[in-house]
Formats: structure tokens, sequence, C-alpha cells
């Protein structure tokens, strides 16, 4: 796709010198064209770019809970904070809590019907603030809704995903470089700027997906999406770990989130690296390090139908990454690591530019929410029998 | 005439206490279909009408692919009006469900089936459906659960 905007570019050149009819011109930009033009700009895991630096910092962390004020509540969501508040979205009944830092029940917006200041959908599969204090809610069939920082309705689409070509036809023929081929995948996180969301992206076509030995050389990795218009553009490839070790496929999706001048910082699920991205997925950095006691010995499948209960046993059984949070105000990329089925405990590094600041154990499935001084705020823990959404604090 | 007009307003007397009687007793026991009207045009929020479930999960446990599992819950109206299910929303297309009434008197009970068919399905599944009635509360959620080897 970079390729192919490159060619675009230099046609362009070719077109203009053309029309002032310099043959000389001509020839020295069919030249430029053959060396750079399908070259185009580096899209490669370069590995001379790697950075491993350490000066660990944080080897234990103290971690307090507290509980949020009880709620008529589904118990399905996911915690947002924002302007020193933290937020329930309910999945279920679609309802938007807001509490207080210390977890006081202050308001309840949103929630199901037609009006301006509710939603229009039954269930809610994902929720974020954007940094201007508007909030953008996805339904199951990726209907978008943004909402203004009053929370009234002030926009919706259907998200675009460019479905162009008739479905017998992409079945028969499968284009890696069509994001048509992709969807969003389940339980993975919208990371949003104030004009676009970023996404893991996977293919499921019969003929290309995660248990075909070429996909991680073809497949595209990551999706973003229009705020503007909810048009989908589909870009990235997997990091080289996963060329060189099929059964590393099992994990096949990334974690991708906003980084320093409009650059994208992502992990693979597999893959110890952490990458950082331009907007035209140049890969200007490489760092990090891999996750204390994780085995990583996986198993993928080369049966579709086998994939989805293979996945489920390895995610049980092996080490690889669950989560990358990146801070801005506080510089701080949080990265979070299942170790093995035996431990007791998940891990997380803490990176301060690109150096690795702290390792620590936290609990299962424990994810980093956000920051409202002086405390990080975990995703939360939540006992649908007793009612209860407890999260997880703690200070650097 | 006296004795007749006595006997008129006699009669008239009666039959405005029976009238008014009819209207009082009329205003107090309205029809069902009335009462349905009432409970649903009235702000969720100020009906007495109050929904209680025997329990809100079923959990299977371990079964095997390609079973259709059921749970049943049973509705109880433990308030003093209507109680109206107004939908029941599952989360899954694999679910479905039987609900023996939508309109429940108070202290009665209706039936609800969830029935989940595990094809496809593999390791812990918990699936959800929604029930949105005309009580305060207005949303409920209900839970199948099993571990599908």
């Amino acid at each position: 796709m970079i390729e192919l905007s490159w060619t675009i570019s230099f046609n362009s050149n070719y077109l203009h010198l053309f029309h002032m009819k310099s043959i000389p011109y001509f020839l020295f930009s069919i030249v430029v064209c053959v060396v750079f033009g399908c070259k185009g700009p580096s899209v490669s895991y370069n590995e001379s770019l790697v950075v491993n630096k350490t000066n660990l910092q944080y080897t234990k962390l103290k971690l307090d809970s507290l509980m949020l004020d009880s709620v008529n509540s589904s118990y399905v969501g996911d915690i947002a904070l924002f302007n020193d508040n933290i937020f329930f979205i309910d999945k279920k009944f679609s309802y938007l809590y807001k509490f207080s830092s210390t977890g006081k029940f202050l308001n309840r917006y949103l929630g199901q019907g037609n009006g301006k200041d509710e939603l229009p959908i039954k269930t809610v599969a994902y929720f974020s603030f954007l940094p201007n204090g508007r909030s953008i809610v996805i339904g199951p069939g990726w209907d978008c809704y943004i909402f203004d920082n009053n929370f009234k309705r002030v926009d919706g689409y259907q998200a675009n995903w460019h479905l162009d070509v008739p479905k017998d036809v992409m079945l028969k023929e499968p284009d890696p470089e069509r994001s048509q081929m992709y969807s969003f995948i389940y339980d993975g996180n919208i990371k949003a700027s104030n004009d676009k969301i970023l996404f893991p992206i996977l293919s499921q076509h019969p003929k290309f997906n995660p248990t075909r030995k070429e996909y991680a050389s073809k497949a595209l990795a990551l999706g973003e999406m229009s705020l503007d218009n909810g048009s989908v553009r589909t870009f990235g490839k997997f990091c080289p770990s996963y060329n060189h070790d099929f059964n590393s496929m099992v994990f096949c999706y990334s974690y991708p989130d906003w980084y320093e001048n409009n650059n994208m910082v992502l992990t693979f699920a597999a893959d110890p690296k952490l990458y950082i991205a331009d907007e035209k997925f140049n890969i200007i950095e490489t760092f990090g390090q891999a996750g204390r006691g994780m085995d990583t010995k996986y198993t993928n499948t080369t049966k579709l139908q086998d994939f989805k209960k293979n996945w489920f046993h390895q995610d049980a059984a092996k080490g690889h990454y669950t989560f990358l949070k990146y801070l801005k105000d506080q510089h701080l990329l949080f990265r979070g690591y299942h170790k093995s089925i035996n431990e007791k405990t998940d891990g997380l590094q803490i990176y301060k530019n690109d150096v690795l600041i702290g390792d620590v154990d936290v609990p299962l499935g424990f994810k980093v929410a956000g920051y409202i001084k002086p405390y990080y705020y975990s995703s939360p823990y939540i006992n649908e029998d007793k009612g209860e959404i407890k999260i997880y604090k703690m200070t650097l | 005439m006296i004795s007749f007009t006595m006997k008129k307003n006699y009669y008239l007397n009666i039959m405005g206490t029976v009238m008014l009687g009819m209207i009082i007793v009329s205003c107090q026991t309205k029809s069902k279909g009335q009462q349905v009207a009432d409970s649903l045009f009235r702000d969720p929020k100020k009906t007495k009408a109050v929904l209680t479930f025997d329990k809100t999960k079923v959990d299977f446990g371990n079964v095997s692919e390609d079973t259709l599992l059921t749970g049943k819950f049973t509705i109880r109206n433990s308030g003093t009006e209507m109680l109206i299910i107004n939908n029941v929303q599952p989360d899954c297309s694999c679910t479905s469900y039987h609900l023996t009434k939508r309109k429940i008197l108070p202290n009665d009970t209706a039936s609800l089936s969830l029935s989940v068919m595990t094809k496809h399905k593999s390791g812990k599944i918990m699936l959800y459906s929604t029930v949105s009635a005309n009580t305060e509360n207005r949303l409920y959620s209900l839970r199948i659960l099993a571990n599908v080897n």
C-alpha cells in the first residue's frame, strides 16, 4: 500500500515533466522510479534500530484497591478515565456511569434509546474518550456514535471497510492488501486520537488466515478509522519473529497506541520488542525486553476450525503480551504480559522513553487504564455474583 | 301524590347510590387492559412493579460441544402494579428464549427459558441476555455459563 502511494507520487512527476517535453528529465524520472519508486520507503523492521536500555527502578509495587459504588449494572464493561473521574461503560445496558477518583457514584449518562443523549444500540462493543473530551461508542456491527462533552450525540455513521469487491470474488481470490479482507479483533482495544481511532485487525478468510504459513509475511496488522466519515484504512505488517516461527501466529495480533508526534507505538502479543512507527508505518525505533518467566513454546494449528479452541488453550497456558498503554503526560509506556499457566501473577513492564524502568508482578489480568494524580488506575475486576467493580491503584 | 313523589325520590336515591357505587368500584378495579396501558405509559421510575429473579445465572459446568443448554429463570412481580416484560435480548444468535407471559400481576410469576446451542463453541462460555421491564431499574442481566470440552 505504501509502495503504491510512492509510485503514484513519482508518476505525478513523470506527467509534469512529460508536459514540459523534456526527454532527459523524463529519462531521469524513469531511472528514479526504477531505483526508488519500486522500493518505496522502509517498512521493514530494521534490526539495526534496536535499542536495549534498562535502568530498573521498580521491581515491586504496592497496589491498593478501591470499590466503585454499587449501581444497577450488567457488570459487563470497562473503565475509562477522564478529567479526574472514573467512568464505567456498561456494555450490556449501554449506560455510562461516572464516579469520583475514590469510587463515589456521581452521575449516569447514555442508556438505550433513540434520544440525542441515548444510544440506539442494545450492546456497546467499544467506548473511548477522545483527547478533546468528546467520546465514541461503537456497536457490534461497527456502527459508530460520537458524543460531545455533555454526552449529546453529534454524529453517527457506519464504519466503511470499503467492501468494493463482490464477496464471491473475494472468497475465490483473497487479496491481503484490501481492508475488506479484515475485521476488528474481538476484545481488542481501540485507541482514540481526536480525529481517528487505531485498532488491531485479523483476516478470517478461509484461504488467508493465521493458520496459513504465508499469513505472517503478507497480512496487514492494523486498522485506522477516520472519525470524520468512518473510512477504514488497513496497514502495517507483522514483525519478523512471526515469519520465523509459524507457531507464534496463534497470537496473531498487536496492541497499538498513539505515541508522541503523531507516531504510534505497538507490541505484538508474541514478540518481545516494542516498535515506534510513523503514520506511514516506517519503523523509527525498536526497543524493549522480554517479560520474566514467559513460556513461549507456542503451538499453532493449520486448521481454521481448530484455531479458536487452540487459542483458548494457549492463551491460558503460554506467555504473551496482554496490553499496551502510553500515558503522554507522564511519558510512560506500560506493557502487560501473561507468564504461563502455573504462574499466579502477570507481569507489568514500565518504560520511560525507550528505557525499561520497571518490571513488576501484578494480579492476573491486570491492565493500566490511566492516571489521576497521584495514582495509576487499573482496568476493572468485576465480581458479577457480588455486584462488585474493583479497581487497583498504585503510585510510582 | 305525596306518597308517589316520596317513592320516586326514594327509588332515585337508591339508583343514584347504586350508580355512585358502580363508578367507585369501576375506578378501583381497572380492567387488565387498562392496567397494561397505565403501566406502559407511566414513567418507569414511578411504577410500583418490582421484578425479582429466583437466580440470575445458570452454570452448566463441563458440557460437550453440540449440546443444547436450557436455563430456566422464574420472574416474580413482588410489587403492587402490573409488571410488563418489554424485551428479552440475548447477546448471541446462538441463544433463544421462551417467556410464558409478558404481563405479570402482583405476586404472580412467569417462567423465562434461555436456550444455548454450544455448536462451534469451546472453552469457558458466558452468554448474557438482557431483560427490560417497566420497573425502576428497567434493565436486568441473566447469564448462562458452561465449559465446552
